[in-house]
């Protein structure tokens, strides 16, 4: 966090010359920190990218942590930022927020400190890389990745930076953590197993070019990294599901509900069994041996792929109980936080690495993807969690990554 | 095996003639997204189904589609992403001739980026020279990801193109290709301002790639810059390739005015290994301002390097309280067994009490617990003992807790009744039950029973948890008891109903009214005969009335009881009892679970009733519509009947079932 020094940075003697100037004598309660809010100067600094349903909705709550301020929103979707921009400045009865369409301006601004990446998912890497190597801290959206390989890159420049990264799933605590605590509580043993039915696999898009409506998104960078396409209101809608009139449907920009809801699922499963460092050492497709597509730990542990979210544990089904305890070894929110984003905030401050810290979102992301290189292959995979390969299956290996369109390289 | 391989076989064969003649690889080649034919699906859909034995086969149609002249842009591009998957390097000299093609380049590179094969980087280097800017950037990219040494010298040609995008690729590429020659190379690029970042990135990928004295001056050319994100990398390889000159810098930078680069080397020190780094910090610690003993202390506890410990050990009674706190948290995160009489000892004073309990709840190892119950010996330590074994959940604290329940100290008593609610299990409820009966003060009973039904609200063999109380039942006085039977309700086993029974009729009218409510509430229907009898025979309208709701709603909704008509008949047994109209609306409420032709039947009785129609219109429309599979003319009539009501809801409704029930031959 480059405020936190109470000496007087560029931007705050910009903005305090500017005001001076401007409007002498005029310097506003809550720029100094009335009503509990820290003081312009010390609070986190934050612009979002991707400004959709689920981007604005991120933002609402960032905004509403006082340690927190909002000054730049960003969408290739004009439509979306005017009134996102809107709610941004009504919150802090101001008009500091700007609006911008491409996030390089906005990385590029030495007064930001956070940037929030909620754009579609095969835009994810790129801005959060780029952003890292500008020295912010990120709070991503789940799912991490479109790809393996981009994950693992995720991880290596938040940890060649030391930034603080953390993935979005409220979930995985939020739905998933009492039932986690009940497994790992030792009133049922040991977990064998888990079951996670996130959802199906995303497909290729075929659907033929529409002429792009005047003035309401920018195409090609929209597209960025994913090959070029015609544009198609349905190939970048936000309709949710795999019906074909949303992003999440298509190959190209998203892993299908298998990362969308895998981010919480998987991740929920994976916590809860200790396993959320690590990664499965085989796939097997449904149909066969098991009746659900199945992921075999090292130490014997699986997931299932289907039949609800539920841990079989030595004596039985593991049930969430009353006052359970988070158990000791069980990973949670730092620092007393109730959200991924109030643990994100928490840990930009105290720079420790959050609940959702990118490497675990990256192991949960990977168990998705495979997941779904295992549904395309349709064969028993062997994967090597340690080198992030699969063994002795090059046309699988070809799948860990996507040669990206320039100029998106990370 | 001889017959898996024949078998194998003959499907590869299959497959292959499947190849030879189908036609949706020839239709690929014509393929246009704008025709909006399913070929490209068809031809995803046949790879799929494919054995790999089939993929020369498929390859070499694809590599057709990719050399035909009159071939589609969008055949090509589908032709490429099939061969991101099955291309080989029989298919690299196809793709190559794409890679300058404005559109098709990017699609070239997909199955060529991730191709084990020299001929693929030759093809790549051979298009590199001859491609627009545009096209060099993405190849560049290509190029980079596969680390092509053989391309460095024509890139480093490149990484000074007046192009910016083309320069900037051109440096990223060379930070990921990462030899001694990248590496020296980039160390002495001179870049304009807007490629200083990019420089700084490709130095770091590089040194991260490299070992020793190469990699330092990389790092160290790198702390040269200004941007503290910059500097914590740098910091960061250089405790891994000279670990003291790294921990050093890092002591300075902690003692440096940069809040931010101080911020981030905090979190190096917790993340990050090493004993250099440990030592280093451990020894600055006590040349530290206050306010960075804190953050030390903090980034030292999360480091998990139990070197620290006698050190942090040291600040536990820092008269700085932000110091104090992170001391005690760290103990907690470094601590063991010896350190627990330490954080007992400050948990004694009601300031550090939460927090000293907390370290304890976190701290990892053997015998922790156990020192905690044998502390719990000692007067002193009694309360913050138990607090802490409490917090982390220590069951086997639970016979110790039992001893305390009867204590002198009341504080004492009710932190371990708070205790026991949280960690007692199934087997330590009946002693539980037994202490509380002994209680003589209401009010401090009252917290143990509901401390008891806490307890018993995680057992997962209700029925056997019960017993476990039930035995305790007749020694134990009346509050105990009106709690035992309340608890009974939901256990629902012969004995809790044998128990309920018992104090019907045990001249106790406490007991007696608890019993009643008991069984209106109870979870089953073995209830259902005891509120019939009640029903009938109760001498107070107040008792009948209780019994003939209970009997209502088991009727309705318990579980055990075997069929629609069952339910119905049931519910014609409290419509011959129930009096009041609200006990009707009851009856009314619970007919349509009953899913039967006499429960419509009835409700249209009800429907005659003017305080009842509104509801039993409702009902029986709904019943009407569970029943449309029917082939009753009584139900169908009953409907017909329904589509006249003046609640459209109703009529429309009921016109639905008719219309199903007309289908139905």
């Amino acid at each position: 966090m480059k405020s936190v020094s109470r000496k007087v940075s560029r931007r705050t003697f910009t903005k305090a010359a500017g005001a001076a100037l401007a409007l002498p004598n005029i310097i506003t309660s809550s720029a100094l920190g009335a009503n509990g809010r820290p003081p312009a100067s010390e609070r986190i600094v934050m612009a979002g990218v991707g400004m959709g349903g689920q981007g604005s909705g991120d933002l609402n709550q960032f905004m509403g942590d006082p340690r927190i301020q909002v000054v730049a929103v960003c969408d290739v979707k004009h439509g979306a930022l005017k009134s996102v921009q809107g709610r941004v400045n009504g919150r802090y009865k101001n008009k500091d927020c700007k609006t911008y369409l491409d996030y390089r301006e906005v990385i590029a601004r030495d007064d930001i400190d956070a940037v929030l990446c909620a754009t579609p998912d095969h835009w994810h890497a790129q801005v959060t890389i780029d952003s890292m190597k500008q020295g912010k801290d990120i709070y991503c959206e789940k799912p991490l990745s479109l790809t393996i390989a981009e994950g693992r890159k995720m991880v290596q420049t938040a940890r060649r930076y030391g930034r603080v990264f953390s993935c979005g799933s409220q979930r995985v605590i939020g739905d998933f953590g009492r039932l986690a605590c009940a497994a790992r509580s030792g009133e049922y043993g040991k977990i064998l197993a888990a079951h996670a039915d996130p959802g199906g696999p995303p497909r290729m898009c075929y659907l033929p070019g529409q002429p792009i409506p005047p003035n309401t998104i920018e195409w090609d960078l929209w597209l960025g990294p994913a090959p070029w396409a015609p544009y198609h209101p349905y190939r970048c809608g936000r309709a949710y599901g795999l019906g074909g009139k949303g992003f999440r449907t298509w190959y190209d920009y998203s892993g299908g509900m298998m990362t969308d809801w895998g981010g919480h699922k998987f991740g929920g499963v994976l916590h809860g069994m200790g396993l959320d460092s690590t990664g499965p050492s085989e796939i097997i497709p449904p149909g066969g041996e098991h009746k659900y597509l199945t992921f075999v730990f090292a130490n014997g542990m699986k997931i299932y792929v289907g039949g609800g979210m539920k841990y079989i544990c030595e004596a039985g089904e593991a049930k969430p109980m009353r006052d359970q305890k988070v158990p000791a070894g069980l990973r949670w929110y730092e620092d007393g936080a109730r959200s991924p984003i109030q643990d994100l905030t928490n840990c930009i401050l105290s720079r420790k690495r959050p609940f959702r810290d990118v490497e675990f979102a990256h192991r949960t992301a990977t168990v998705c993807h495979l997941g779904n290189i295992c549904y395309k292959l349709n064969r028993r995979l062997k994967w090597d969690p340690v080198k992030e390969d699969f063994i002795g299956d090059p046309e699988a290996s070809r799948l860990i990554d996507r040669p990206r369109r320039g100029p998106w390289q990370i | 095996m001889k017959n898996l391989n024949i078998s194998i076989t003959v499907v590869a064969c299959a497959f292959l003639l499947q190849v030879a003649g189908a036609d949706v690889w020839e239709d690929l080649a014509k393929f246009k997204y704008t025709d909006g034919n399913n070929t490209a699906q068809e031809a995803e859909k046949q790879l799929r189904a494919s054995p790999s034995a089939a993929n020369p086969a498929i390859e070499k149609k694809l590599i057709v589609v990719l050399t035909s002249r009159d071939a589609t842009q969008d055949g090509k591009a589908i032709a490429c992403r099939l061969l991101q998957q099955i291309g080989t390097d029989n298919a690299v000299s196809a793709l190559s001739d794409l890679l300058t093609d404005e559109v098709l380049s990017h699609y070239a590179l997909l199955p060529l980026e991730r191709l084990q094969s020299s001929s693929a980087d030759k093809a790549m280097r051979d298009a590199l020279s001859k491609a627009p800017a545009k096209l060099k950037v993405g190849l560049l990219g290509s190029i980079g990801e596969r680390r092509d040494a053989k391309a460095l010298k024509a890139i480093q040609v490149l990484a000074k193109d007046r192009d910016i995008a083309v320069s900037r690729a051109s440096i990223v590429a060379i930070g990921k290709i990462a030899n001694d020659d990248a590496a020296k190379f980039l160390a002495g690029l001179e870049v304009p301002e807007s490629l200083v970042a990019v420089q700084l990135d490709a130095l770091l990928a590089c040194a991260e790639r490299l070992e020793g004295s190469l990699s330092a001056r990389l790092y160290e050319k790198v702390l040269e810059s200004k941007g503290s994100h910059y500097r914590i990398a740098s910091l960061k390889g250089l405790l891994r390739t000279d670990g003291k000159k790294g921990a050093k810098l890092i002591v300075e930078s902690i003692k440096g005015d940069d809040a931010s680069l101080r911020k981030g080397v905090l979190g190096l020190v917790a993340g990050e290994p090493g004993d250099d780094l440990t030592k280093a910090v451990v020894a600055a610690l006590g040349n530290l301002a206050m306010a960075q003993q804190s953050e030390v202390i903090t980034a030292l506890g999360a480091r998990g390097d139990s070197a620290a410990l006698k050190e942090i050990s040291g600040y536990v009674k820092s008269e700085d309280a932000g110091v104090r706190d992170a001391a005690i948290a760290a103990v907690g995160q470094l601590g063991n067994v010896d350190s627990v009489a330490m954080l007992l000892e400050l948990g004694q004073s009601r300031e550090l009490a939460a927090k000293a309990s907390a370290a304890i709840a976190r701290m990892e190892g053997d015998g922790i617990n156990d020192a905690l119950i044998s502390a719990m010996k000692n007067k002193d330590l009694q309360v913050p003992a138990l607090k802490a074994i409490v917090a982390r959940g220590g069951k086997d604290a639970a016979p110790s807790l039992l001893k305390l329940v009867n204590d002198k100290n009341p504080d004492l008593r009710k932190e371990a009744w708070s205790g026991l609610a949280t960690i007692a299990g199934d087997k330590h409820l009946g002693a539980m039950v037994k202490a509380s009966a002994s209680i003589k003060d209401s009010s401090a009973q009252g917290f143990a029973l509901s401390a008891i039904k806490r307890a018993f609200s995680r057992a997962r063999n209700k029925e056997a948890a019960f017993n476990g109380i039930a035995d305790h039942f007749d020694s134990a006085n009346n509050l105990t008891k009106l709690f035992v039977l309340d608890l009974a309700t939901g256990v629902g086993s012969r004995r809790a109903l044998d128990m309920e029974r018992a104090a019907l009729t045990s001249g106790n009218e406490e007991l007696r009214q608890k019993a009643i409510r008991a069984l209106a509430n109870w979870s089953n229907a073995s209830a259902a005969g005891d509120l019939l009898k009640l029903a009938k025979d109760a001498a107070s309208d107040r008792d009948r009335l209780l019994a003939l709701r209970g009997y209502i709603r088991l009727a309705g909704t318990a579980g055990g009881i075997k069929s629609g008509q069952e339910r119905t008949a049931m519910l014609k047994q409290a419509d011959a009892l129930a009096k009041r109209t609200d006990e009707k609306r009851m009856i009314v409420g619970n007919l349509r679970s009953g899913g039967t032709p006499e429960a419509l039947k009835m409700l249209f009785v009800y429907i005659k009733d003017e305080s009842l129609r509104r509801e039993a219109e409702l009902s029986a429309a709904e019943l009407a519509w569970n029943l449309r599979r029917t082939k009753s003319e009584e139900v169908r009539k009953l409907t017909k009947e329904l589509t006249g009501s003046s609640n459209k809801g109703v009529a429309n409704k009921a016109r639905s079932a008719l219309a199903e029930m007309n289908k139905v031959k």
